[in-house]
């Protein structure tokens, strides 16, 4: 299980993927906003969920074959 | 025997519709969903996961949305503060008590000075900091652990009850606001139109009276439209725009009202004037497009004030004009107000509203602020936590810790509402109410039961009945209490743990902590309706009599605003405080005094422009309405002044035709007449020598004053 070592406070991988991915999330949540792409959604916080758990699927999925440096256990 | 005294019909009215049944079943599958991952991750309060979920649930998906963000933030720093505060003064009780009393106090008053939803997070992180140190302080070697685990069960309810409720038939604010967008639309046209037919209908005057209030109640809404879950999310900003158009209406309504009437006790109503009141009235009244154009109206209504004032106007003259003045704004503000509702309706429409973006940039949004309540309730909250801390030290109580929690609980919970004696009282008592029916599931029911899956299915009544109580607003406070009280009690952990003892002493604990917090509030009595009511009248004095005195430029927009929505509260807490037909008057009298802002501020506008001696009279109007304002009610002698003086502003501004700003002064300085001295008799026609203005003033004379 990968751990992010933030100067001595160890934080999960899952954690911090998790954040990348909500924030990738607030991204295209916003871009949809701005030109108007909700309109051909059914459910939008369904569609938000979903997005974000395949995001963060896809953080977790490439930051383990990727490595990283600073992390601690890979 | 008449139909609604059969029982099974009043038994009806209980029953639950479609939104009470989903909102039921999915707060039973967010505490289930909660308790599973509690158990599974091994944390030690799987109840206090439980219980956010029951409190953070809210029939409006972006509320409850916005509500969960903001305890999280709240419940990290309070842990934070715990973290903080506990491994220093773990050897000085008393030490740690008043640092931890303090906190909980400051973020109190913060948490009151801010009535948006964000006030939550302030009010989470004080007695957040308090359950943590207080229940941890047993063990202070771990209150790192006691903190994080306590930020771990508070996030997982607040993401249980937000995917359960976002997922599963969410409810969009958006959607309800369109509907309230609409409902006050129909309520505006309907009291306008009465105000100018004149018919007594009960009905619409309460909507009137309730507009204010109303008119807060949208925007507190809007805060959580960032948070929706609709397709479309509402621009929180149309809101705003729409709020500062309602709040012009009420007081141009009155003023309306008020003119016409003194002219209809001088006269009928001259041919002109009577058609234009009919055609405004006909296109208020229109459902449908109506057929004359707002500008059309506008533009009427201001050519026939013009042509009243010119010359040398006479009383009759002066009102006429100040009526068509009126109508004109109104015109105008009620077709913004269409345009604007148009555009909630249907987004689209939005890109094409070029005036509210400008309209938009008047400033922070300008709700009233109580500094003076807000600091003593956070005084009051230290003061109780401080005394259980004491009383927990002096007898070395066990269980002391959970009743200091939940004295600070008692007190943040219901520090907003105008009433927190009431509020508490219930909460202690439905506290206290649930203890044998936690006993009874701690100690029989539990132990006899094995696995998840038991556990889950046999608290869903439980939560079933709290969360239908919780939808209904009169049951809110008892359903909350109840979760409270029965999850505290059957304390679910890992292992069982519960005794008689436990169960015993713990529902003790919570009951004397909400009970010294309620006899403390008793005691302090700081706050009811009534005394809020008289707070509120006495700050829109204070700033009505800084209006007066100001030299400087007022943003009228700002000071409406700010005005209605202290009009909204006062109307709320009368109403809520049952004072009936006084209360009707003193609501009046507040409206009277917003109005009479509103004159201010447009006399401040003419002002600046005016010159010569039209400044100077001016500037005698300021000073006497000052003097009146700020004099007693018994104290005639400055109304007979304020009366001469605007008397003599409106011969001076008149007998100048060229003057800058001409018509609208004389149309502001009526308006202040009638506002300020409703009794005085009609101004007389500018007369030269001076020796009849005391003539004028000692013979209407018995009421110079308001």
């Amino acid at each position: 299980m990968a751990e992010l070592d933030l100067n001595g406070v160890f934080v999960p991988g899952l954690l911090a993927w998790a954040a990348l991915a909500y924030l990738g999330r607030s991204l295209i949540a916003w871009m949809m906003d701005l030109t108007g792409a909700w309109r051909f959604i059914w459910h939008r916080p369904l569609f938000d969920m979903s997005l974000f758990v395949i995001l963060w699927g896809g953080v977790s999925d490439l930051m383990f074959n990727i490595g990283f440096p600073g992390i601690g256990a890979s | 025997m008449p139909a609604n005294s059969r029982p099974w019909t009043r038994l009806a009215a209980f029953a639950p519709d479609r939104r009470a049944v989903i909102f039921t079943v999915n707060n039973c599958l967010a505490v289930s969903l909660a308790l599973f991952v509690s158990l599974g991750l091994a944390l030690p309060h799987p109840f206090w996961a439980m219980v956010t979920v029951l409190l953070v649930a809210n029939p409006l998906s972006g509320a409850l949305r916005s509500k969960a963000l903001y305890r999280v933030a709240g419940t990290i720093v309070g842990a934070a503060v715990s973290v903080l505060l506990v491994p220093p003064l773990q050897n000085a009780p008393v030490l740690l008590s008043l640092a931890l009393s303090a906190w909980v106090g400051f973020c109190l008053f913060i948490s009151l000075l801010e009535r948006k939803p964000n006030a939550y997070a302030f009010m989470l992180s004080g007695y957040t900091a308090s359950i943590v140190a207080f229940t941890g302080i047993n063990a202070p070697a771990q209150i790192f652990e006691t903190a994080m685990a306590r930020v771990e069960e508070i996030s997982i309810g607040i993401l249980s009850v937000s995917v359960v409720h976002s997922l599963f038939a969410p409810n969009s604010v958006t959607a309800f606001l369109k509907d309230r967008v609409r409902g006050l639309m129909v309520d505006v046209r309907h009291w306008l139109s009465r105000d100018f037919s004149g018919d007594p209908d009960d009905a619409v005057a309460l909507k009137r009276r309730r507009f204010a209030a109303d008119i807060t109640e949208l925007h507190l809404l809007a805060t959580h439209l960032p948070f929706d879950t609709a397709c479309e999310r509402l621009d929180h900003r149309l809101i705003a725009a729409i709020e500062q158009q309602f709040s012009r209406l009420l007081p141009l309504a009155a003023e309306c009202e008020d003119r016409l009437e003194q002219l209809k006790r001088l006269g009928r109503l001259d041919d002109e004037l009577q058609t234009l009141v009919s055609s405004v009235f006909a296109w208020i009244a229109a459902t449908a497009p109506p057929s004359v154009a707002a500008d059309e109206l506008m533009a009427r209504c201001a050519d026939l004030a013009a042509r009243r004032l010119a010359g040398a106007p006479d009383w009759r003259a002066l009102l006429a004009a100040s009526v068509c003045a009126q109508l004109g704004a109104i015109v105008d503000v009620l077709a913004k107000c269409r345009a604007l509702a148009a555009a909630v309706m249907d987004p689209g429409l939005e890109r094409g509203l070029a005036f509210y973006a400008a309209e938009l940039d008047a400033g922070p949004r300008l709700l009233d602020r109580d500094y003076g309540l807000a600091a003593f309730s956070g005084l009051a909250a230290t003061a109780v936590v401080m005394s259980v801390c004491v009383f927990w030290t002096a007898t070395a109580w066990p269980n002391g810790g959970l009743a200091a929690s939940f004295a600070s609980i008692g007190c943040c919970l219901f520090a907003a509402s105008p009433d927190p004696e009431v509020s508490l009282k219930r909460m202690t008592l439905v506290v206290l109410a649930s203890q044998p029916v936690a006993a009874f599931y701690a100690l029989v029911i539990l132990p006899s039961i094995d696995g998840y899956v038991a556990l889950a299915l046999v608290l869903a009544p439980v939560v079933a009945v709290i969360s239908y109580f919780q939808l209904r607003p009169a049951t809110n406070v008892v359903a909350i209490a109840a979760a409270f009280g029965f999850f505290g009690t059957i304390n679910i952990t890992e292992t069982y743990s519960n005794t008689l003892e436990t169960v015993v002493n713990g529902g003790m604990a919570e009951f004397l902590g909400l009970l010294m917090a309620y006899i403390a509030i008793r005691l302090i009595r700081m706050t009811n309706f009534e005394r809020g009511a008289k707070r509120l009248e006495a700050r829109i004095r204070r700033d009505l009599l800084g209006l007066a005195r100001s030299s400087g430029s007022v943003d009228q927009t700002v000071w409406t605003r700010r005005a209605v929505d202290r009009l909204g509260l006062i109307t709320q807490y009368l109403s809520a405080a049952r004072a009936g037909g006084r209360g009707d008057t003193r609501i009046g009298a507040a409206l009277v005094d917003v109005r009479a802002g509103l004159s201010l501020t447009a006399l401040h506008q003419v002002r600046r422009r005016a010159s010569g001696r039209g400044a100077l009279a001016l500037d005698i109007v300021f000073e006497r309405t000052a003097r009146r304002l700020s004099a007693g009610p018994g104290d005639d002698f400055d109304g007979r002044k304020l009366w001469a003086s605007i008397d003599h502003a409106l011969r001076t501004v008149s007998r100048t035709p060229d003057a800058a700003g001409r018509g609208e002064t004389l149309i502001v300085l009526t308006n202040l007449r009638r506002v300020l001295l409703p009794a005085a008799p009609g101004f007389s026609a500018p007369a030269p020598a001076p020796a009849r203005v005391a003539g004028a003033a000692a013979n209407g004379g018995d009421d110079g004053g308001a």
